[in-house]
């Protein structure tokens, strides 16, 4: 969306500065913006003043020529993770019913939409950091963002213990939509393992898309690539039409919000005739266990705390199903300070697992301490970013504590050979 | 000297820039007459501590570089003087911590860029709260801003403004060098009193504007955690038994936080009493850690009410306000625009003379408000012996109509207040034609304290009315 879109909402900022330093006791509020905290700090490392920049645009005192590189890199430093939409209290008044209890979408002013729409001016200047354009041409070239070939794609079946249906030559059921991370990134391949397995001991009829599958296209549009993203979702729909899919289950929150929030957006009609059922595994797992479909062997005897990924909580909402699975083996779930709404980013949003910023915030750092001060055996998760984040930010604070995902959990209790 | 290079020796080079788009985003704050020019900064600098402001003061007077001290950045009624394109902007948001909680002394110390948001949290994890609870910005606003701001707010019914549970400052003077005032002048005194030792120096640094001088660690007063509380909400079908009854409440001293919607608030704020004829309605606050003087606080406000003739209304109305404190204003933005304060003071028995001059004006200008979707909303909130008269316009920031509308009815409105005998408390560009450009004997006061401390004329050259430069005058 141009910016012009945003003019509403750019305008009824009141420059409140919530969005940037809000610190509430009633619900622990508190490290509202990872970025601003972590960086130099300046007003354009917050939503408020991006918020100011974009509006400067739209009364032509600035242009995109003016854009410096400390102003791009608060952009790509942003990781898009949208506490700060979530904290912003200018909410659709139809939904002051609900206050205190609003969700990610009673808020008007999208500050994370807003500074998408200005990084897709710096993609269409031609000048965001080297990182950001290796990884679209990657997507573009390879289909991935690592620049690995199309044909690995799914490698990651081979050490799955089962032959699972290809959506492109047999009907299926459901579709497990891996993602790009998952189907080249080691780590997250044994998450997408573990999810398969789990579903097909609860006899899901699954199917993967294979080497055909193509990048969402969520993250290239949060990079500010709209063309790109556009070409991506069309040919996911051709795909998605030409082999029936009717039942998507999404390893990455991140597609699954591109799928549930970007792609009806922009495909409208063409996407909505699709009818399509999409759920994040999490959700697809959780109403297993609760229909008595997926049953869990003995009792998980750790302590396990759970982070909220952005793109599942904030953006959709999702906080209850991650949470069941945990509870589900047997585990005491300990929650963090900073948990559900008030999530702090893992780091990896927004393109935060590709771009270096220039004052290198290490918010993953910062969340690692915050799990570990719960004195949980386990870190879960429910996102291929926030794992890889989390790993690293573990290890660089050297804690103790070992980082799973909550299919990985589940799938050490549940009854399967 | 390349004055960038030189501040990154004091601060770190991470914490200043001179980049063309950190400068434009702090070219606002959260005023109409900066919003309509907005106006850069040259260098923006993010200090740590006392001595980093120190050196960067010490800086700007070698190099006669003009400084603009900035809190939250919310500050709404013109704070900036006239020389912000050449000035070294100094973020204090990053000096954030709270010295102390001094549960001997009944004191907070907190450095100048603590929001009033983490200090009260802070407070209420340890068993204290204080009795301002800070302006109505308070999630975003800061305590050193809120000084030099002269704010009111939250609590300001029992409490008063700021200014009067502030006990102790720390500035760092336009010389550079570190002042304490209060209990702190000797040496091996807590901060704990203001007025003592000598002259109220504290005061001189109250509504300054950062024009004497960068505020950095500022001590309030706090009390034990409340632990109990009331709300009442009465409306009234006239004016003049709501203003009695609003006399009588404030009289007392028994709320914490009491205020007064007129008709134009009540037809935005609660529409719903509005349509049922009920001219204006008053909301209090009480809360205590003793329930038993909660309870007998709220029974005796109660009685007050009914004997003036209100109808109890749901306390939720006044509950609301109080329990999302801070919350209440950004919510109507979404549903009516932006807004921009006017704000006086008027003695508590007489605010009606000033609310009705006021809603009369409004009412003059109604049909114009209609078409271009301008709303007004007039409240009087009790501060001690005063009430704090302001109409919140709200407008479409998006509109240039809008906004000229909103500027002429800002400025009338303000004229009027002050021929009814009304005074900000808040300094700033709505109010110097009416106050201080009136009386030049307080002004040249003002001027010689300026020049007495600031011979360069460094700090915020222009806010208060005060000159660019002092040879103009000459």
């Amino acid at each position: 969306m141009p910016l012009d879109d945003f003019k509403k909402e750019i305008y009824l900022c009141s420059r409140c500065g919530y969005c940037r330093d809000m610190v509430r006791a009633r619900d622990n509020t508190d490290h509202l913006c990872p970025i601003r905290e972590n960086t130099s700090g300046f007003e354009i490392y917050s939503a408020r003043g991006r918020n100011w920049i974009a509006r400067q645009i739209l009364e032509e005192r600035m242009s995109t020529k003016d854009f410096t590189e400390r102003f791009i890199d608060s952009l790509y430093s942003c990781l898009l993770c949208g506490n700060c939409t979530e904290h912003c209290l200018v909410l659709e008044p139809e939904s002051w019913s609900r206050f205190p209890n609003n969700i990610f979408k009673d808020h008007i002013i999208h500050m994370d939409e807003i500074t998408r729409s200005l990084r897709s001016l710096v993609v269409e200047e031609g000048t965001p950091p080297p990182e950001i354009r290796n990884v679209l041409l990657n997507i573009y070239r390879h289909g991935n963002p690592f620049g690995k070939p199309r044909e690995k794609r799914d490698t990651w079946t081979r050490e799955l213990g089962f032959d699972i249906k290809n959506a492109t030559e047999e009907k299926c059921e459901t579709l497990l939509y891996v993602g790009s991370n998952a189907s080249y990134n080691e780590r997250n391949q044994k998450t997408a393992r573990a999810i398969a397995r789990i579903l097909k001991s609860a006899n899901v009829d699954l199917g993967i898309l294979g080497t055909r599958e193509e990048d969402s296209g969520g993250e290239v549009r949060e990079l500010g690539e709209e063309g790109l993203f556009e070409e991506l979702a069309k040919r996911n729909l051709k795909l998605f039409r030409e082999h029936g899919i009717v039942n998507i289950v999404c390893l990455s929150p991140h597609d699954y919000n591109a799928f549930i929030n970007y792609y009806p957006e922009l495909l409208k009609e063409e996407w909505s005739r699709l009818d399509l059922t999409i759920q994040h595994y999490t959700e697809s797992i959780a109403d297993l266990l609760r229909k008595g479909e997926l049953t869990v062997k003995g009792k998980l005897d750790k302590k396990v705390t759970f982070h909220d990924p952005c793109y599942l909580g904030r953006k959709n909402a999702i906080y209850d199903a991650p949470r069941k699975m945990i509870q589900a083996t047997g585990a005491d779930l300990i929650e963090m300070k900073l948990s559900r709404s008030n999530s702090y980013c893992c780091g990896g949003g927004g393109g935060g697992l590709w771009y270096e910023p220039l004052d290198r915030p290490k918010v993953e750092n910062e969340r690692a301490k915050q799990a570990l001060d719960t004195g949980a055996d386990i870190l879960a998760v429910a996102c291929p970013n926030c794992a890889q984040m989390m790993e690293d930010g573990i290890k660089a604070i050297e804690g103790k504590i070992k980082v799973m995902d909550v299919a990985e959990i589940v799938e050490e209790t549940i009854n399967m050979k | 000297m390349n004055l960038v290079e030189e501040l990154a020796k004091i601060v770190g080079s991470s914490y200043v820039s001179d980049d063309l788009m950190v400068r434009w985003s702090c070219s606002m704050d959260s005023c109409i007459y900066d919003n309509i020019e907005p106006t850069p900064p040259a260098i923006v600098v993010r200090p740590k501590s006392n001595e980093e402001v120190q050196e960067i003061i010490h800086l700007a007077n070698r190099t006669k570089t003009p400084v603009y001290p900035r809190g939250g950045g919310t500050a709404c009624s013109g704070s900036r003087g006239n020389k912000m394109l050449s000035s070294i902007l100094i973020d204090m948001t990053r000096m954030n911590n709270i010295v102390e909680i001094d549960e001997e002394s009944l004191t907070v110390t907190a450095q100048a860029g603590t929001t009033w948001g983490k200090l009260n949290a802070e407070l209420e994890k340890k068993g204290w709260r204080l009795g301002f609870k800070g302006p109505y910005s308070g999630y975003a606003s800061t305590v050193g801003g809120g000084v030099a701001y002269q704010s009111n707010g939250m609590g300001s019914t029992k409490y008063g403004v700021l200014a009067e549970e502030v006990t102790n400052l720390t500035v760092v003077l336009p010389n550079g060098d570190l002042l304490k005032t209060g209990t702190a002048v000797n040496p091996n005194a807590k901060r704990y009193y203001r007025y003592c030792i000598g002259p109220d120096l504290t005061g001189l640094f109250i509504g300054s504007l950062g024009t004497l001088g960068v505020i950095t660690e500022v001590t309030i007063r706090i009390y034990p955690k409340a632990t109990h509380s009331a709300f009442g909400a009465y409306a009234f079908r006239d004016y003049e038994s709501c203003q009695a009854c609003y006399y009588e409440w404030l009289k007392n001293r028994l709320a914490e936080d009491l205020w007064w919607y007129a008709e134009d608030g009540l037809n935005v704020m609660v529409p719903e009493l509005a349509e049922k004829g009920h001219k204006s309605m008053l909301c209090y606050v009480v809360e205590d850690a003793n329930n038993e003087l909660v309870e007998a606080s709220k029974n005796l406000l109660d009685q007050i009410a009914k004997e003036k003739g209100g109808e109890p209304q749901d306390p939720k109305y006044s509950s609301d306000g109080w329990i999302y404190k801070f919350e209440t204003l950004p919510r109507w933005v979404a549903k009516i625009g932006t807004w921009q304060w006017t704000c006086h003071l008027a003695p508590a028995g007489g605010a009606l003379k000033d609310l009705k001059e006021v809603l009369s004006y409004i009412n003059s200008r109604k049909e114009e408000c209609k078409s271009k979707k301008v709303y007004s909303s007039t409240v009087s909130i009790a501060q001690k012996n005063a009430g704090h008269v302001s109409t919140s316009i709200y407008y479409d920031e998006s509109n240039p109509e809008s906004v000229k509308l909103t500027k002429e009815m800002v400025d009338e409105i303000v004229k009027i207040a002050a021929k009814c005998g009304g005074c900000n408390y808040k300094p700033g560009k709505l109010w110097y034609p009416h106050t201080i450009m009136k009386n030049p004997v307080y002004r040249d006061t003002l001027i010689r304290l300026k020049k007495s401390l600031d011979p360069n004329n460094i700090m915020n050259p222009g806010a208060l009315t005060l000159p660019d430069e002092f040879w103009e005058e000459e």
